[in-house]
């Protein structure tokens, strides 16, 4: 059989270059008018990679919103499947209505990929880059960490951004994923998404242990719970986030895992302490809205020494449609309760983005909790090729 | 000061290296204005980033009878109606409100005291906040000398336990004069160490002002031209739109150069002036600062008439609205001599400076809310393109604005775009509002966790406070010694009195219209 030739792509990255420049000139950028300059100021260059027209429209309201906050090139490739392309399009982008004297401005251009076309990426991805500032992909859908046209993709920028909350097998991701991390580790920073959406509860876990009542705590926990989001209409958990959660824990204490067990609904893991302690994590899923699936809902620890026992609960709640709060409740013998809430932006993605954007460095914290969580994902990998073979009388 | 030993292995890589220790903040003068326009508001900002600890307790210490619950109602007013961040966030606000306790005393009534070290000492049981203490003094200057006589005298100014600390913020004015700020010094070193003073000027807590640092230290390209071989001459100007608002009790007693001179502009000068420090820590930071301060050049009485302008202002309008005088104001004499406008010039004696003039300039009731720091370069040494200038070309200034549209300007000449040579100036900006993606914490956010963090970087020193009074306090004897000036001398909404172009004429330059 004969091989396909690879797509071609009929787009001329410097006529690109050359409308952007003139669109510049063409602009009143010098001028003020009335009170209000046109400003531009190049920080970055943003990528995003849409595998369809439903995600792209959704990318460019994103996009839009995230003008105010200035990333000075954003460059849209949007997977079409229909055999037609759709030529580029050039624009220059700017908010009038924000506050001040300048209007910020950032150019954006927008590119059609034939859905065979993955492995053009790169050759578009290098001459569009802003010299010398970061270069980000912000990838939408299920990462193809699996195609081995993807790491060259994920080589050519600076940071890879994606949301292991799109997976579509996530317990295999997890562990492709953690070999793409080593894979370009030399190059790229890979960032989650979902591992940013952990940030307020890794800080509120932190700030628990750091209350003088309860400092003892953290080195006499013999129980954790976790609960996170599954949306019914959902055929497949994503338990991405808990697992990364365990995996941050487990790294920072120096936990190694020994044991993981199906229940009824969940796992139980069983983890051994460097002073020989063993611990239980139990994961279980809550059924809950389409918005929270696969989102962390309550943690619990519990802990006991001689002398002592507490226990020590966050948990989300007050949620609206972009924010949410995190509210943690701390019981112990006493009675003695404390409550401390702040705002969680977990459901706002412009905000997540954002704080992806400013960091290009690789994030250790991440890789080992990747690292963890990966071992957890292998046990849980067994486990279900086990129901596989029993389900199939093996 | 830093005190905590506790290593949590989990705090390790998260975006807060460190977050303060629970710890209890008592605001003395509670129910006051700076309590409800900027403390609490600033508090709420911290607790809805995460920022607070768990357990944190604000003790408001105030005269009115308020009840607990009283007082949380009457700061959630304050945060509807103060804070940047709107609406309230209802869990944010009732988590906060938890830790909201009111005690109401008399600041003179010694007996008071011991009662709050027994209420404290409950908090700290209850709350976990381990005997770490912040005084926040928001009252009126002429209660500091009592209240920190008795926190001192009842055992409460310092920590009663191994790993607990206790800090004091005061707040400006700090003193009148360089006599009178050594007396207060002397007074709170009775009952506290000095690493345990946290003397507040917003003005540092601004982003763009810590930006300056950051500017000169961190970019290879300014310092080998930051001395007096490139540099022309420096203007800051602080420029303010406001007359008084209802502060005419105060500022009729102070005056611009008490007002803002002494702390807001000389914290300025200072970053501007200052040494490369040898690490970005208070003191490294604060010796640097200081040796700048003192390095300006002594003020005789009698050239005080020559360095300095005074201004006051009569009526004029503002954004097309008409405004009444000073002399107008509420609360202040009718035949006022206080000046609301000033500007001076100060020579550092030192090899970096030496002969660049410092031009300060400060008004109320001007045309345009700025405060900026001009730096202009001197002219190139020959005129190569004389005759070839659309426009007049300017020398080289860098303008560092703190508001607003913070940010950093650089004016270039350029050739204009043809066959002939013909230059133009133009503008290289950088806008912190269109480059970065966040937004910046209002200034006292970030001091009060400073504070709670025992970083003393961006709070004034003792000697540092004391070195900025000693020109004040030259400027303030010959200003005494002078005849009366004939206020008013500016409309409101003009840049000032006519003499100060003259002022900077003399030396063959002009202000700036920021």
């Amino acid at each position: 059989m004969q091989a396909q030739p690879p797509a071609a792509l009929p787009i001329d990255t410097d006529q690109i270059e050359r409308e952007l420049a003139r669109l510049w000139q063409s602009s009143p950028l010098t001028e003020r008018t009335g009170d209000l300059a046109l400003s531009r100021t190049s920080v970055l260059t943003l990528f995003v990679y849409a595998p369809d027209n439903q995600r792209a429209e959704w990318a460019r309201e994103v996009i839009g919103r995230l003008s105010t906050q200035h990333p000075s090139r954003v460059v849209l490739v949007v997977a079409n499947r229909a055999h037609d392309l759709e030529s580029p399009t050039v624009s220059i982008q700017c908010d009038l209505g924000s506050a001040g004297r300048y209007a910020p401005c950032y150019e954006q251009v927008t590119l059609f990929l034939p859905d065979d076309g993955l492995h053009l990426l790169p050759s578009l991805i290098i001459p569009l880059s802003l010299p010398d500032l970061p270069t980000f992909l912000w990838w939408l859908g299920p990462l193809p960490c699996h195609d081995r046209r993807f790491p060259p993709i994920a080589r050519s920028v600076d940071c890879l951004i994606f949301d292991s909350l799109e997976s579509l097998q996530p317990i295999a991701d997890i562990i492709a994923t953690r070999r793409l991390v080593q894979h370009v580790a030399r190059s790229t920073a890979v960032s989650d998404l979902n591992w940013g959406r952990l940030g307020p509860w890794l800080e509120t876990t932190a700030r628990l242990f750091e209350i003088a009542h309860w400092r003892w705590a953290l080195g006499a926990i013999t129980s954790v719970e976790l609960r996170y989001g599954h949306d019914a209409t959902r055929s497949v958990l994503n338990p991405t986030q808990p697992l990364l959660y365990l995996g941050w824990m487990a790294s920072r204490l120096g936990w190694r895992l020994d044991n993981v067990e199906a229940l009824d609904e969940g796992w139980s893991f069983v983890l051994v302490a460097p002073d020989q302690r063993r611990l239980t994590w139990v994961l279980r899923p809550q059924v809950c809205q389409p918005a929270f699936h696969g989102q962390l809902k309550h943690v619990a620890f519990t802990a006991r020494d001689e002398r002592h026992a507490v226990r020590l609960a966050i948990e989300l709640t007050g949620h609206s449609e972009r924010q949410a709060t995190l509210r943690l409740h701390v019981e112990d013998r006493d009675h003695s309760t404390i409550e401390h809430a702040f705002h969680h932006h977990l459901l706002d993605l412009q905000r997540l983005l954002v704080e992806e954007l400013q960091e290009s460095a690789p994030d250790h914290l991440y890789e080992q909790a990747l690292d963890e969580a990966t071992a957890a994902a292998v046990e849980l990998r067994k486990l279900e090729r086990q129901r596989e073979q029993e389900r199939h009388g093996v | 000061m830093t005190v905590t030993t506790f290593h949590n292995p989990l705090r390790e890589g998260l975006r807060f290296e460190r977050l303060p220790d629970p710890c209890i903040m008592v605001i003395f003068g509670a129910s006051g204005d700076l309590t409800h326009r900027k403390l609490i508001p600033a508090l709420y900002n911290l607790a809805y980033d995460g920022l607070l600890p768990p357990g944190f307790t604000v003790v408001g210490y105030a005269r009115r009878p308020y009840s607990d619950e009283e007082f949380r109602q009457d700061l959630r007013r304050a945060v509807e109606r103060f804070s940047r961040r709107q609406p309230i966030d209802p869990d944010v606000w009732e988590a906060f409100a938890q830790g909201l306790f009111y005690f109401s005393a008399d600041f003179q009534d010694a007996s008071a005291y011991p009662k709050l070290g027994e209420f404290l000492e409950r908090l700290d049981r209850e709350r976990g906040t381990a005997g770490n203490r912040i005084y926040y003094l928001a009252t009126p200057p002429d209660a500091y000398e009592v209240i920190t006589q008795h926190l001192g005298e009842s055992g409460l100014a310092q920590p009663d336990r191994h790993e607990s600390w206790v800090r004091l913020i005061v707040e400006k004015p700090f003193g009148h004069d360089l006599e009178s700020a050594i007396a207060l010094n002397n007074h709170l070193l009775k009952y506290f160490r000095e690493e345990q003073i946290y003397r507040i000027d917003h003005y540092l807590g601004k982003e763009t002002v810590q930006n300056i640092l950051a500017l000169r230290f961190a970019n290879g390209i300014f310092e080998p031209i930051w001395n007096r071989n490139y540099i022309d001459h420096v203007q800051i100007t602080v420029a303010e739109t406001i007359g008084i608002e209802g502060r005419g009790g105060y500022y009729d007693r102070a005056g611009a150069l008490r007002d803002m001179v002494q702390n807001h502009m000389l914290q300025l000068l200072s970053v501007i002036a200052m040494e490369p420090p040898i690490a970005f820590e208070a003191d490294p930071v604060r010796d640097e600062k200081v040796k700048a301060l003192r390095a300006i050049r002594p003020i005789r009485p009698e050239e005080v008439n020559e360095i300095t302008v005074r201004g006051q202002y009569g009526p004029g309008f503002i954004g097309g609205r008409p405004v009444p005088g000073y002399r107008e104001e509420p609360r202040v004499a009718p035949n006022s001599l206080t000046e609301t406008y000033v500007a001076l010039k100060l020579f550092i004696d030192n090899w970096r400076w030496a002969d660049v003039p410092f031009y300060l300039r400060t008004g109320k009731r001007l045309p345009r809310r700025v405060t900026e720091i001009a730096i202009q370069f001197k002219r190139v040494p020959h005129p190569l393109f004389k005759g070839m200038v659309s426009t007049n070309v300017e020398p080289n200034w860098l303008i560092i604005r703190i508001q607003p549209d913070e940010g950093v300007s650089l004016h270039i000449a350029a050739k204009l775009p043809g066959p002939r040579i013909r230059l133009r100036t133009v503008t290289m900006g950088f806008l912190y509002g269109t480059s970065f993606l966040v937004q910046s914490p209002d200034a006292y956010e970030r001091l009060l966790l400073d504070c709670m963090l025992g970083d003393s970087t961006l709070f004034t020193r003792r000697d540092e406070t004391e070195a900025a009074w000693v020109p004040i306090t030259q400027i303030l004897r010959g200003w005494a010694e002078s005849p009366p000036p004939e206020f008013p001398n500016y409309d409101a909404g003009t840049w000032g009195p006519p003499e100060a172009e003259l002022f900077i004429a003399r030396d063959g330059r002009r202000w700036r219209r920021p």
